[in-house]
């Protein structure tokens, strides 16, 4: 283990720490300033008096806004029935619920755009019923379907609080004379405002950072938005172009950290749930009626929302033609067959199945280091400064911290244009996950069980293994997943930072749907949704393969 | 220890070797399908087309590794452009729509002179004097129809003005695809059809996509009735069984030879070169046609569909002003979509 008491380790790790995580932004936020005649605003100046920047500052409040309210009104709505009623059936619900942590945002909107073509199955009912058809490629779709992919940030946040509401507290109300419901808004609720206050803030950042949802569905509807402004900036002509998309990120951040702050402001006054147990009793029982009555309106809901999409989609990736599958004569295979023939396709899945695993990796090994020295060593009050720069690459847009790393590390050679470049992105970016996962991990675990086992005789490295991983090994690995799963998927980072020979799967989706091969990128999102699903079902196997043989550890020592 | 010393020294020996070895340029001057090596290709063609464009030269050439990119020709130039900021310039070829795009490039000094020796049979008009592009094949622009939507003929340009197509347009975007830029440059300055067309257009509410892609499979699903697209998208689709047709305009029709040229910068000229006479010869030419193009050289036949050159009325416009003139057009257009 390294030896962490040596001051000047301290001060490498915070140096480092700064090169790798905040001197990228700061050039960033140095090139906005730059024009032709050195310092300047004129950047600033021409794009705040230009139509469009408003329009895309308006333009990406109003989503943000809209989106995280419906998806707060969502998620709190789909947390009360799973934590608090018996409707039978919750685990199909929190699955499909949750399912946009693992399917990609740019396929939902895919899936999206083929359930409401122009000319499909909707549409023309919807026409033929005399009424106007639903244009899948507007401002409407894209507040929704974010409002979507952000409801699990919601649910999560908010599935532990309401656990974790006393019941007691509720008992009190109940037994005062008010109401089932009274009870829920007044008691639970209330208790659970803060929480709900900062799930409403964790998913406006998340739609002020999404860009594959504008990006698919806006483009080229014309619905100019921060993030696709500063990537047609990014990849625009003209030397000036690139300080303009400086610039426009900088306007970004600025509100960004408008809401950061606000999300500190909110999270002082947290109700401190940590000593409290949370309770999976059902609360809010349903009669039998009820509960059908419920399932009556809930299954067709989340089908609706949740799978149907998917199901055009995969329909349509088995089309000849464009669009639904009219007939059999129309079926055909031809658009898996290029996409598991193309080299583009194929390279992309490996390449990004090799980032994630390195990503993963790297992330592994220092996020522990730091964890630990972290949780064990509180007296080094520099560590928590530390920790809030690592956070802040994940805290700003990805399409921001892109346009960082090609200002930064194009200082360097070598960098820019290789798969390095999209590594130390990824790592960059998804670094403070895993330190957060590990920390957690380590606080659980007790100083007295690694005494007692170095009093046992044990070396260093022997004690890792027989006691700290066991014990930590669940919560660091799933960061890990969580890190796997978005660095496998992501796309916002590579549109601006992969080269010819770094393709991942999410720009390759991405750049099929916007050459005009629909039907391939169907068949590609198709494919990686089953990986991503295979990748899991192993997940929990080795979980069951691994508590199961505890078991029986602890039946037969 | 002074075991330990020995290993490192070995090892250090060894590793100083395979480096040595792995860096030594064999000579391959004489055996050209034992050229190894690798380029890195920039390129607006579809991705199918490229790839089997790559397969088929990597059966003459089986060493030299071709990794592309592929996006519209506007996006790839600004690429290059930034690539060429931050100091190095990845790209080693590029293939990209049309001449006024390479003469930019030509006279920003990116191109290298190549001449080929497969230029026997390829009009001079079709490649720079200073051979630092040659085209590959013959592009025309024209109107897609999908026959099950709309059932009237369509004949010219000008009768997609008609407000009973409103709604049912649909174009590639200038700002992502060269030949829709080239066309902007072009239309605008022919008589009869000017701005006002694009402004016609945009009263009948024409999507305005990326690519001539999208266009294509936009008309083909019936998405719209009508589009303006290049015509092997369209011509393939109809001999594949869509109900499209591909159409010629009265007006005439926009020719784009998709060259290709060699960056000045590239580190594998050699190998560049080798992929450049590939295209250029006959059985690249042959593969051209294969895959779907009218080919450029003489000789070589274009496949069914397509109309020879000879019988296509050309609609063009000085090559000077059309450079000089581009980013304006797009801004220009750029202001009138938005």
């Amino acid at each position: 283990m390294i030896h962490l008491k040596s001051g000047s380790r301290r001060v490498l790790v915070v140096l480092v720490v700064c090169i790798v995580f905040i001197l990228p932004l700061m050039t960033l936020a140095i090139r906005s300033f730059q024009s032709n005649a050195g310092f300047s605003y004129e950047n600033y100046a021409l794009l705040l008096s230009q139509s469009r920047t408003h329009q895309a500052i308006v333009n990406t409040l109003l989503v943000a806004l809209i989106s995280s309210l419906i998806a707060t009104a969502g998620g709190v709505l789909v947390a009360v029935l799973v934590a608090y009623t018996n409707i039978p059936g919750k685990r199909w619900i929190e699955l499909c619920v949750l399912s946009p942590m693992v399917v990609p945002s740019y396929v939902i909107a895919l899936a999206y755009t083929t359930l409401f073509a122009n000319r499909g199955l909707i549409n023309q009912a919807l026409v033929h019923w005399g009424l106007q058809r639903i244009n899948v490629y507007s401002f409407q779709s894209i507040i929704l379907v974010i409002a979507l992919c952000n409801i699990p940030i919601v649910y999560m946040q908010c599935i532990d609080a309401l656990r974790k509401v006393p019941l007691e507290a509720e008992w009190a109300s109940l037994s005062s004379g008010h109401g089932r419901l009274k009870t829920l808004v007044s008691i639970n609720l209330a208790q659970i405002w803060p929480t709900i206050q900062g799930a409403l803030l964790l998913s406006f950042l998340a739609a002020l950072d999404n860009f594959s949802v504008p990006a698919l569905l806006g483009i080229t509807s014309n619905i100019p938005m921060l993030s696709t402004y500063i990537y047609e900036k990014a990849i625009g002509f003209g030397p000036s172009a690139f300080q303009q998309a400086a610039a426009l990120a900088m306007i970004l951040s600025s509100l960004v950290m408008v809401v950061l702050f606000l999300q500190f402001l909110v999270s002082r006054k947290k109700f401190y749930t940590k000593s409290v147990l949370a309770v999976s009793e059902v609360r809010m029982k349903f009669s039998k009626r009820g509960k059908w009555m419920m399932l009556f309106v809930l299954v067709p809901v989340f089908f609706g929302i949740y799978l149907l999409p998917i199901l055009t989609m995969v329909m349509a990736s088995f089309s000849r033609t464009f669009g639904m599958v009219a007939s059999l004569s129309e079926f055909s295979l031809k658009n898996y067959e290029f996409v598991l023939t193309s080299i583009t396709t194929r390279s992309a899945f490996f390449n990004s199945l090799w980032f994630a695993l390195i990503s993963v990796a790297v992330c592994l090994v220092f996020a522990s280091m730091f964890a630990y020295w972290r949780v064990r060593r509180p007296q080094d009050k520099e560590l928590g400064v530390v920790e809030k720069f690592i956070a802040v690459p994940y805290a700003l847009p990805g399409i921001v911290l892109a346009l960082a790393m090609i200002f930064f590390w194009s200082i360097v050679p070598g960098v820019y244009g290789s798969t390095l470049i999209l590594l130390i992105a990824y790592v960059t970016r998804y670094m403070i996950l895993q330190i957060k996962g590990s920390t957690s991990a380590f606080r659980g675990l007790h100083p007295e069980l690694e005494e007692a086992g170095i009093s046992a005789g044990r070396n260093r490295f022997s004690q890792w293994i027989r006691i700290i991983i066991p014990l930590t090994l669940k919560p660091i690995m799933a960061s890990s997943a969580i890190i796997f799963i978005s660095v496998f998927t992501e796309v916002t980072l590579s549109s601006l930072l992969a080269a010819a020979n770094s393709k991942t799967v999410g720009l390759s989706i991405f750049s099929l749907q916007q050459a005009g091969n629909y039907n391939q990128s169907y068949a590609f999102s198709a494919l990686i949704i089953l990986f991503i699903l295979f990748i899991y079902s192993v997940f929990l196997i080795i979980r069951k393969i691994s508590v199961h043989r505890r078991k029986q550890h602890d039946i037969n020592p | 220890m002074k075991m330990r010393q020995k290993m490192v020294v070995l090892l250090t020996i060894a590793l100083v070797l395979v480096l040595a070895a792995c860096s030594t340029n064999k000579s391959t001057a004489d055996n050209p399908s034992a050229k190894k090596g690798s380029i890195t290709l920039y390129t607006s063609q579809p991705e199918e087309d490229i790839q089997k464009m790559i397969t088929a030269f990597n059966k003459t050439y089986p060493e030299i590794t071709v990794n592309y990119f592929r996006s519209g020709t506007e996006e790839i130039i600004s690429k290059v452009m930034a690539e060429k900021e931050t100091g190095t310039i990845l790209a080693d070829v590029l293939l990209v729509s049309d001449d006024a795009t390479f003469e930019s490039l030509k006279s920003a000094d990116l191109l290298m002179s190549y001449k080929s020796s497969e230029l026997n049979g390829i009009d001079e008009s079709f490649y720079d004097a200073g051979n630092t592009y040659t085209g590959t094949k013959l592009i025309t622009t024209g109107i897609i129809q999908n026959t099950d939507i709309i059932k009237e003929d369509i004949v010219s340009y000008k009768q997609l003005l008609d407000s009973r197509y409103d709604n049912e347009l649909n174009m590639p975007s200038p700002l992502y695809s060269g030949a829709a830029a080239y066309n902007l440059g072009i239309l605008t300055r022919t008589s009869g059809i000017g701005w006002d067309f694009y402004e016609g257009l945009k009263k009948n509410h024409v999507v305005v996509g990326k690519g001539n892609g999208g266009v294509s499979q936009a008309v083909v699903g019936g998405q719209q009735g009508l589009g303006i697209v290049v015509d092997y998208l369209a011509i393939r689709a109809a001999n594949s069984g869509s109900p499209v047709k591909f159409i010629y305009p009265s007006e005439g029709s926009l020719v784009v030879t998709e060259p290709i040229g060699i960056l000045k910068s590239s580190k594998n000229a050699d190998q560049a070169k080798s992929f450049v006479d590939y295209i250029l010869s006959d059985e690249g030419q042959k593969e051209t046609a294969k895959i779907g193009y009218t080919p450029i050289k003489e000789g070589i036949d274009a496949p069914e569909g397509f109309k020879s050159v000879k019988d296509i009325k050309v609609l063009s416009t000085d090559l000077k002003s059309l450079v000089e003139g581009r980013e304006a057009d797009k801004t220009k257009f750029s202001d009138l979509f938005n």
